[in-house]
């Protein structure tokens, strides 16, 4: 079960990619006809996954992808277009993590994109998570800063784990500010559903 | 609509009341569906459950089927309403792009044999309906037969 954005001009599209990924992974993406929208619907709504055009009506796909950015937001992109130059793709590429997909297409094509951008998107988030562990853990001063900012990326990329929380429990707690910690660690129990806890160097669950 | 396990994909050319419905019905089915059509308006009639890709150019053109990547069709249908576009276009994508299973319809009934002669599956209205009414008298007529499969 993965959350998912459509952002498509093109009705039928919308329908296709919807019908298609619900699917193959069980569930019911959320549809835009224009990045505005879309820009709106991903500030209140976490994503897994967000497919895009890149021409789109207004704010192109292009833009759409570096708003999102600016905003925080570092849910994998799927770009889905038929007309994408080799210009529109280097543009998107600094947008990590990013992939493209040209239409027509079939189900195993897509199915198989969206599978590599998930794995990515794991990989990335572990590597924040050594990161931020390791800066977590050094008594250089400042650190404990970076780990947050790497943190606050960790909770963009998955906002369901708990991990990001179990992370920033840690460094309140180290910062003293015991209550708001609290805060952090109850949220943490409630997304985690299979009660694992975290421990320094534990490996991350799979969706 | 029955689902299938297997999915094929399936180019058609022309958006008319054939080639929308063949479309259609394809896609409910399962198929992975591409339609191929010059004029915009004759798209807008496609009903919004139709699940597949739509492109609008002139499909005798090789650069059409390429956008539709017919090199990877599993089959190719050419629904337009003029015999010698369906048999160019049959032809492009037999021989150019390799696709294996070409259906042409065949409005004018001396085509039929051309089509058949190039290795295109002959869907002929005027055969069709023929048959279905020799069938139908003769059933009423002898109704053991046996040639009514």
């Amino acid at each position: 079960m993965i959350d998912v954005l459509v952002v498509d001009d093109e009705k039928h599209v919308r329908n296709l990619l919807s019908k298609m990924i619900s699917n193959a992974f069980e569930c019911t993406p959320r549809e835009a006809q224009n990045a505005e929208d879309a820009l709106k619907i991903s500030e209140k709504e976490k994503f897994d996954l967000i497919t895009t055009d890149i021409k789109l009506e207004g704010i192109d796909g292009i833009e759409f992808i570096r708003r999102l950015r600016l905003r925080g937001i570092f849910t994998p992109v799927l770009i889905i277009s038929a007309y994408a130059t080799p210009d529109d793709i280097a543009s998107a590429c600094r947008f990590a993590p990013i992939d493209y997909l040209s239409k027509p297409f079939t189900q195993d094509e897509l199915k198989k994109k969206i599978k590599g951008l998930l794995e990515y998107r794991k990989g990335s988030f572990e590597r924040y998570l050594r990161e931020a562990e390791g800066f977590i853990h050094s008594n250089v001063p400042g650190d404990l800063d970076k780990a947050e900012q790497i943190v606050r990326i960790m909770f963009s990329i998955m906002p369901s784990s708990p991990t990001p929380h179990y992370l920033m429990g840690e460094i309140l707690e180290k910062r003293g500010n015991e209550e708001l910690a609290e805060l952090h660690r109850k949220a943490a129990k409630a997304l985690d559903v299979n009660e694992r806890g975290y421990n320094r160097g534990d490996e991350i669950e799979t969706d | 609509m029955k689902q299938i396990n297997y999915r094929l994909y399936v180019i058609v050319v022309g958006c008319g009341r054939i080639g929308l419905e063949v479309a259609t019905h394809l896609s409910d089915t399962g198929f992975d569906m591409t339609i191929v059509e010059k004029s915009p308006d004759a798209l807008s009639a496609l009903p919004e459950n139709y699940g597949g890709f739509t492109i609008i150019g002139d499909a005798t053109e090789r650069d059409v089927l390429k956008r539709a990547k017919a090199e990877k069709a599993d089959l190719l249908i050419a629904t337009t309403g003029d015999d010698p576009t369906n048999y160019f276009v049959s032809l492009i994508g037999s021989k150019i792009f390799g696709i294996t299973n070409v259906i042409s319809l065949v409005r004018s009934k001396e085509n039929v044999t051309l089509f058949e002669n190039s290795g295109i599956r002959v869907i002929s209205p005027i055969n069709l309906a023929i048959e279905t009414f020799q069938r139908s008298i003769l059933e009423g007529v002898e109704p053991a037969a046996g040639d009514d499969k």
